[in-house]
């Protein structure tokens, strides 16, 4: 008890000497340094100690320009930053808060609805800061100093985690769903491969069905496309620093084996079939290319093992397609032109020479007949 | 003739007297960054009122610095820096281009003495006002001719 009361007495003691120490000018500039750590309380205290100084011995102010112009700037500045901050403060709240979501159901577009709104939501918090900021007549060095603010900073977290965590929790809980959606496509197109298979080997069935059939298995493809898509937008989305929720959940949910039996299975149809025409030549490259994407995010997020040598499979498979009503290659219409401009020239050459040969002959024949 | 003389004297007075307003040449103390070519800028990014050039007091201070700390008192300017030996009180000529500078010793006693922690600032009333010098060890006031005091009164 003793040692503290002896403790506070010599603290008050040092406090009491640091600020005797300090001359006016000092304080004014911690004052200003104050408002530049955006720390308008600290400013407050500094200025009133300021005022106190020169309370105390007017000398230390001889044209009065501390006490009636300097130090009420900076009383103004600290009142329109401390008002700016508690702005910012209900702005990060208001970051917090938990988002309202429609109930939608499990689906590629209920995704992209929730991630809409969660953008929007982090747009309208990140617009109004911007605004705040504007409007505020505080010079740019004062401006600047709110950057490092902490309910600045509260605004960026809630941005960059509390809204998205909210948006990845919300993905989670339809993850089960939509892999069992594309587990269901999955199926479908196995079905489908099984009926066209069986319907090519009947020759009681007609070309029209066959078609029908190949068209239902470009729909399913389209289909299991836009799951595979939307699964990799959510692992996008899922940017935790340690727990990622999102990719934990596919993993459970061994998308993995599913992705796996999606690229067999379009392998098994490609070898299946030995041409195509060049617009479904050209659909079945973009196909390519979006799977290898989707690989690349899922190994990213740890979410499958890299598929590159099947992905190698499906690219030799769509290259060994006999394309049907292929466009020619240009180097081939350089060729055609090349060798009619080649007969072209030719033959009027052999024109020139039948105009010009007799006439010679003529003169010298007429020559001939003269001498003789 | 005679009788108009008070007359115009007192218009010439009245005349005089409309021209000239009050004009305090004071500033807060300021920390200003030496150019490369030796010179201050006094102000502030576009808000100064004067460019100083400083290469006569750094050959004779033999010191090479980065920031100086200036206060005007009275229209002239009170320069010092971390390191230095002096304050140097410039005071410009009126022809807009120059100043005439000289150094005072605030710490006459000690010759080797080199600055500390200076600390610039101004104190008295607004007629009769010093440049209040702290250093790392003492207080002393200089005033407007260069005279140093170690207290000051009114």
């Amino acid at each position: 008890m003793k040692s503290g009361l002896i403790s506070c007495i010599l603290l008050l003691l040092v406090c009491a000497v640091s600020t005797a120490a300090q001359d006016l000018q000092e304080i004014y500039d911690s004052a200003k340094e104050a408002l530049l750590d955006a720390d308008p309380k600290k400013a407050f205290r500094l200025v009133a100690e300021a005022k106190a100084l020169v309370e105390d011995d007017p000398r230390l102010d001889p044209n009065g320009m501390f006490s009636r112009r300097l130090l009420p700037q900076i009383e103004r500045y600290a009142e329109t930053m401390q008002q700016l901050l508690t702005k910012l403060e209900e702005l990060a709240v208001q970051g917090n808060v938990s988002i309202e979501w429609p109930d939608l159901p499990a689906s590629a577009e209920a995704v992209q609805q929730y991630a809409a709104i969660a953008k929007e939501k982090s747009e309208q918090l990140l617009a109004s800061r911007s605004r705040l900021l504007a409007e505020t007549d505080l010079p740019s060095e004062y401006r600047e100093a709110l950057r490092q603010s902490l309910p600045y900073r509260q605004i960026d977290r809630a941005v960059s985690t509390g809204i998205v965590e909210q948006l990845t929790r919300r993905f989670v809980g339809i993850t089960s769903a939509l892999v069992d959606s594309l587990k269901g496509v999955n199926r479908r197109y196995a079905n489908l491969y099984k009926a066209l298979e069986k319907a090519k080997k009947t020759p009681a069935v007609s070309q029209t069905e066959i078609s029908k059939l190949n068209e239902q298995l470009v729909q399913v493809t389209r289909e299991r496309d836009k799951l595979l898509q939307t699964f990799a937008k959510m692992l996008q989305a899922d940017v935790g620093e340690d727990v990622k929720p999102v990719t934990r959940a596919l993993e459970r949910q061994n998308l993995e084996t599913i992705f796996t039996n999606t690229l067999n299975s379009e392998i098994k149809y490609l070898r299946s079939i030995k041409e195509v025409d060049r617009q479904t030549y050209q659909n079945l490259l973009k196909g390519y290319e979006r799977l290898e994407s989707y690989n690349k995010i899922f190994v990213n997020t740890g979410v499958a093992k890299d598929k590159s040598e099947q992905l190698r499979e499906l690219k030799a498979s769509i290259d060994q397609l006999k394309v049907t009503g292929r466009r020619p290659s240009p180097m081939l219409f350089f060729i055609l032109l090349g060798i009619v401009l080649t007969v072209g020239f030719l033959i009027l050459f052999r024109l020139a020479s039948k105009k010009t040969t007799p006439a010679g002959t003529g003169t010298h024949n007429a020559a001939g007949h003269a001498k003789h | 003739m005679k009788r108009l003389l008070p007359v115009i004297a007192a218009a010439f007075f009245l005349a005089c007297a409309a021209t000239v307003t009050r004009f305090e040449q004071y500033s807060p103390a300021m920390k200003l960054p030496v150019e490369a070519d030796s010179t201050i800028v006094i102000g502030r990014d576009d808000q100064f009122t004067g460019v100083l050039w400083l290469n006569p007091i750094l050959a004779a201070e033999k010191a090479s610095v980065t920031e100086v700390k200036l206060i005007e008192n009275y229209g002239v300017y009170f320069v010092s820096a971390e390191g230095f030996r002096r304050i140097w009180m410039i005071e410009p000529k009126g022809d807009g281009m120059s100043a005439v500078y000289r150094s005072v010793d605030v710490t006459p006693k000690d010759e080797t003495d080199v600055y500390e922690r200076i600390s610039l600032s101004r104190y008295g009333t607004s007629d009769n006002a010093c440049v209040r010098v702290r250093l790392a060890r003492q207080e002393v006031f200089v005033d407007k001719k260069g005279r140093v005091y170690e207290k000051w009164s009114d």
